[in-house]
């Protein structure tokens, strides 16, 4: 396929706009619900959005103008990064050859601006989740990439829009445990991406074992809604991969992208049972979960080689 | 031409011209003033040669003898010498103010007598034509190097770093010697023609010549080892970790930025002249993949940031020569596709690691100049005292870790696609080796993202970890120009990363016939992620100014670091790079070895404890070993050396007796 911009691809962005704090609400709702709270109302994450926007800042006379650079830099990768995400197998605003790489890549620049201005605050515990966040992206992306090199392998095709679009009914049936194996990896990569349990604990307040959480510590205001925002984003764009390869394309412009956007809606659900009936692994066998989904990545590209 | 004839006499006048003064300033003015004008003379062929890639052949009316004269530049001679040339200028500028403070100590002359040598023989590599004149450059750049090695040779780890530059400079040397010296041989090499010389022995005991041609494998190996070495290829890269932070930083810039690719240079050479085989492309593969990973492990361990930046080198050299190998294996196999692409990544990553990892090795002189200090464990919060430095840091750090919108990105993307295309193509025998670097190539980008962040931030941001980084001062002008060019490079080359692919195919369509057709689709990809980028600068401005809107009149206040509510905390609390890097590096300790040195706390009152990485160099350590073998038995040999005119005279007579007996038997 040649490289191309959709501009009908602008409606299923500005619906992941809207939508994507929605899904904070909808894990928290679940998670209330199996402990018999009532639990927080679902459009809570819109009202911290609003009053975080709301603030003035305060700012450690340690920093630099890195420490800003971080939520800005951040949100816009997500946000990029969300231009190239198709849903429901619709395409997404750009798709061109290898760009899964891009995809790949806008994560990490965005990883590694929110971890720039951890280490600007000279906290030790913000340098410990810095730490710790980069080295357990470095198998994630890899079981990432990997995972959706499969896809590439299964549908024939180089670009996210393109193998989101042709996996139909019939891949499922010919592939079926193949693409079992890759959902499996980036359903893994998602949690550790999105920060939740098992790999991290969004909820715990003892800094020492927060991954993501802690790195933002020094955040406020305006720029921590921008944080908040951006995980929201982070959630929509992952989940709309993910529901893309495990809910078949039928070719619906209209039925797919709804369907998709439920997904990502089931996918919240499932992540707020998942954090409700574990808890969160030791920190020194998070790695042994990513390297694991490496090799699950790997595996169904193996299972692929002709 | 005349413009390149120009620009080598250029550079031979500056080296001897910046001799002659006996003014500390009037030879560094001299030596550097020439290096630039060479460099500039030489842009205007270079970049004659890029637009359109035909020969263009230095034609003397007088050609000087052994075919020392003959020069040629082709588009993939264009495409290296380019950024080389841009890169030595911009390190002569930069050395001029890097040098000035040993003004008084040492003299001016020699290290810009050596440089220009350094620059004239450089550019040479990359245009020879001939065996004999490749020959001859390789060592002048050998050796002027080493002499720019161990400049600050009053440090006795200077002196040891360039003595084992010399040695493996040479043992590499030594296998191109046999590869241009072949009896026949030409640059670059001829299928089939380069023609051996064995000497045998009829039945009749009467010695004959017999003349046949040499495989090509045999000619791959020994280009592989020889141009393996300088290029940083592991096991024959050792070197280059030692080598490259003991030097001067504009020579390391030089050394990492462009000596480097000669090396890449000269394996594409012989890949794009001889028919590969299969086997070519595996070796090649496999060998790019380990020195990428061990040169990414080995920067995590370090606690030196010169020294990071050589072992990163090391992974990039292992990138270019992945690429390679999937081109020789998609020439090889008949995939032409694959085989536009691996050579096409590999090009775009030399353009674009010579800019960054020029830059990184100027922050990283700037750093040294303005604090003194070389363990990035002892600096920290450098940033605010050295703003240019600190931001030109940081865009090279993107531009390393392949992140958009830099034009690493562009080659990891290229490269990536690459092995993605042979993953799907119906050849068999493309998949493994595609597979495998893939995942070498994503492991390098989160190991090197990784390292990058860790030496950011703990050379610029935070506290202050000494008293070296309280009084950190901003490098001369003549420093930061060169910076800030290498920085605005940066994000262009990002941006306009589908020209300088369009450039590598074009290239490299007179070897391979359809490259610019093949890679056409990869080009308007890279247009459309360059459109990416664009969005990306546009969201990220969007957010400036949104935050600048929303905080403007309301309360914003500046006050400690929240630190879990500790409100004494101190600058020895912060992460040090070592410890950034510990659980990281550590994932990769079997393939590493030792990677820290730990102090425990001992006693019933433990007063210290602490951890410092340092990853051994296993490699170095294995060859030191091998060599000190071979030394301790060749020692017995020293028996039969007396001294003694008469013992010498036996020997050669008991050698006549034994032969006439051999004879007559």
């Amino acid at each position: 396929m040649s490289p191309a911009v959709h501009l009908d691809a602008l409606w299923r962005i500005a619906a992941g706009l809207v939508l994507c704090p929605l899904l904070f609400g909808c894990i928290n709702r679940v998670k209330a619900k199996f402990a018999g709270r009532q639990g927080q109302p679902l459009l809570q994450t819109y009202y911290d959005l609003a009053k975080l926007l709301g603030k003035g800042a305060v700012y450690s006379a340690t920093t630099s103008w890195v420490f800003p650079l971080g939520p800005m830099l951040g949100l816009a990768c997500i946000l990029a990064a969300l231009t190239l995400a198709p849903l429901g197998g619709q395409p997404g605003l750009f798709s061109f050859e290898g760009d899964l790489f891009l995809f790949a890549g806008l994560l990490s620049l965005g990883r590694f601006a929110t971890a720039a201005a951890a280490l600007d605050t000279g906290s030790s515990f913000e340098g410990m989740g810095a730490s710790r966040e980069m080295q357990f992206a470095v198998p994630a992306e890899l079981a990432q990439v990997l995972g959706l090199a499969a896809l590439a392998q299964a549908t024939g095709t180089y670009s996210l829009s393109e193998m989101l679009a042709r996996l139909d009914m019939a891949h499922w049936v010919a592939t079926g445990p193949v693409l079992a194996l890759t959902a499996t990896a980036l359903f893994l990569v998602l949690l550790a991406e999105t920060c939740r349990i098992p790999v991290d604990d969004p909820n715990t307040h003892l800094e020492l074992t927060m991954i993501h959480e802690v790195m933002v510590l020094d955040h406020s205001g305006p720029d921590f809604a921008f944080i908040l925002y951006g995980q929201g984003v982070k959630l929509w764009t992952l989940g709309a991969v993910l529901t893309g390869l495990i809910i078949p394309a039928r070719g619906d412009a209209l039925l797919d992208p709804a369907l998709g956007a439920l997904g990502i809606f089931g996918l919240a659900v499932a992540i707020g049972i998942g954090e409700s009936s574990m808890a969160r692994l030791r920190l020194l066998l998070v790695p042994r979960l990513l390297v694991g989904a490496t090799a699950l990545s790997g595996l169904a590209l193996i299972l692929l080689l002709r | 031409m005349i413009f390149f004839a120009a620009c080598m006499a250029t550079f031979l006048l500056g080296a001897v011209l910046s001799l002659l003064p006996r003014s500390f300033r009037a030879a560094s003015a001299l030596g550097s003033g020439m290096a630039v004008l060479g460099c500039l003379l030489g842009l205007i062929p270079a970049a004659q040669a890029l637009a359109a890639p035909q020969d263009w052949v230095l034609a003397l009316a007088w050609p000087p003898p052994w075919g020392l004269g003959r020069l040629a530049i082709d588009g993939i001679s264009a495409l290296f010498l380019t950024p080389a040339l841009v890169l030595i200028a911009l390190g002569a500028v930069y050395g001029r103010g890097y040098l000035a403070e040993t003004e008084g100590r040492k003299k001016a002359g020699p290290p810009w007598f050596f440089y220009n040598i350094l620059a004239a023989a450089i550019t040479g590599v990359f245009t020879a034509r001939d065996p004999f004149l490749l020959l001859l450059c390789w060592e002048a750049m050998a050796l002027s190097s080493y002499f720019l090695v161990c400049l600050e040779d009053g440090d006795g780890a200077v002196r040891r770093a360039a003595r084992i530059y010399l040695v493996a400079s040479h043992l590499g040397a030594a296998f191109l010697l046999v590869l241009c010296l072949l009896p026949g041989a030409t640059w670059p090499p001829a299928q089939g023609v380069a023609a051996g010389l064995f000497v045998g022995f009829s039945a009749e005991g009467a010695s004959t010549l017999a003349v046949g041609a040499v495989p090509g494998g045999a000619l791959f190996l020994l280009a592989l080892v020889g141009f393996g070495s300088k290029a940083g290829l592991a096991p024959f890269g050792v070197w280059l970790p030692e080598a490259h932070p003991a030097a001067p930083s504009h020579v390391s810039a030089v050394l990492s930025g462009v000596m480097i690719k000669t090396g890449v240079y000269g394996i594409l050479r012989v890949l794009l002249a001889l028919n590969p085989e299969p086997w070519w492309g595996w070796t090649l593969v496999a060998m790019g993949g380990v020195t990428a990973v061990l040169g990414v492990a080995g920067a995590l361990g370090q606690s030196e940031l010169k020294r990071l930046l050589a072992w990163s080198s090391m992974e990039n050299a292992g990138l270019m020569l992945m690429g390679l190998g999937l081109g020789a294996l998609g020439r090889a196999m008949g995939a032409p596709l694959v085989a536009a692409l691996g050579f096409g990544a590999a090009l775009v990553h030399v353009v674009n690691h010579g800019v960054f990892k020029s830059l990184l090795f100027f922050c990283a002189g700037s750093v040294l100049h303005g604090t003194g200090e070389r363990r990035m464990d002892q600096l920290g919060g450098v940033l605010g005292r050295m703003p240019v430095t600190g931001a030109t840091f940081l865009v090279a750090a993107l531009g390393i870790c392949g992140l958009p919108p830099m034009g690493g990105f562009a080659s990891e993307l290229v490269l990536g696609l690459c092995a993605i295309k042979g993953l799907l193509l119906p050849v068999s025998g493309l998949d493994i080796p595609s597979l495998g670097v893939l995942a070498a190539l994503v492991l390098c980008a989160g190991m090197a993202a990784a390292v990058f962040v860790g030496a950011f931030g703990t050379v610029f941001l935070g506290a202050a970890r000494s008293q070296a980084a309280t009084q950190a001062h901003e490098s001369p002008r003549a420093m930061r120009g060169p910076m800030i060019v290498l920085a605005v490079l940066a994000p262009l080359l990002g941006l306009g990363a589908a020209l300088v692919l369009q450039t590598a195919l074009l290239a490299l369509e007179p070897a391979l016939p359809g490259a610019v057709a093949l890679g056409a689709s990869t080009v308007e990809a890279l247009w459309v992620a360059a459109m990416v980028f664009g969005l990306l600068l546009a969201l990220f401005g969007g957010l400036f100014i949104l935050r600048r809107a929303l905080l403007r009149g309301r309360d914003v206040r500046t006050g400690p670091t929240w630190d879990c509510g500790y409100a004494a905390p101190t600058a020895r609390i912060q992460y040090t790079y070592s410890s950034f890097a510990q659980p990281l590096a550590d994932m990769f300790q079997a393939l590493t070895g030792r990677t820290g040195s730990t102090t425990r706390p001992w006693g019933l009152f433990p007063a210290r404890a602490g951890y410092v990485a340092e990853t051994q160099d296993r490699i170095l350590q294995g060859f030191l070993g091998l060599f000190g073998f071979i030394n301790a038995k060749l020692e017995a040999m020293h028996r039969l050396q007396q001294g003694q005119v008469h013992v010498y005279v036996l020997y050669i007579a008991a050698t006549l007796v034994a032969l006439l007996a051999w004879g007559l038997w």
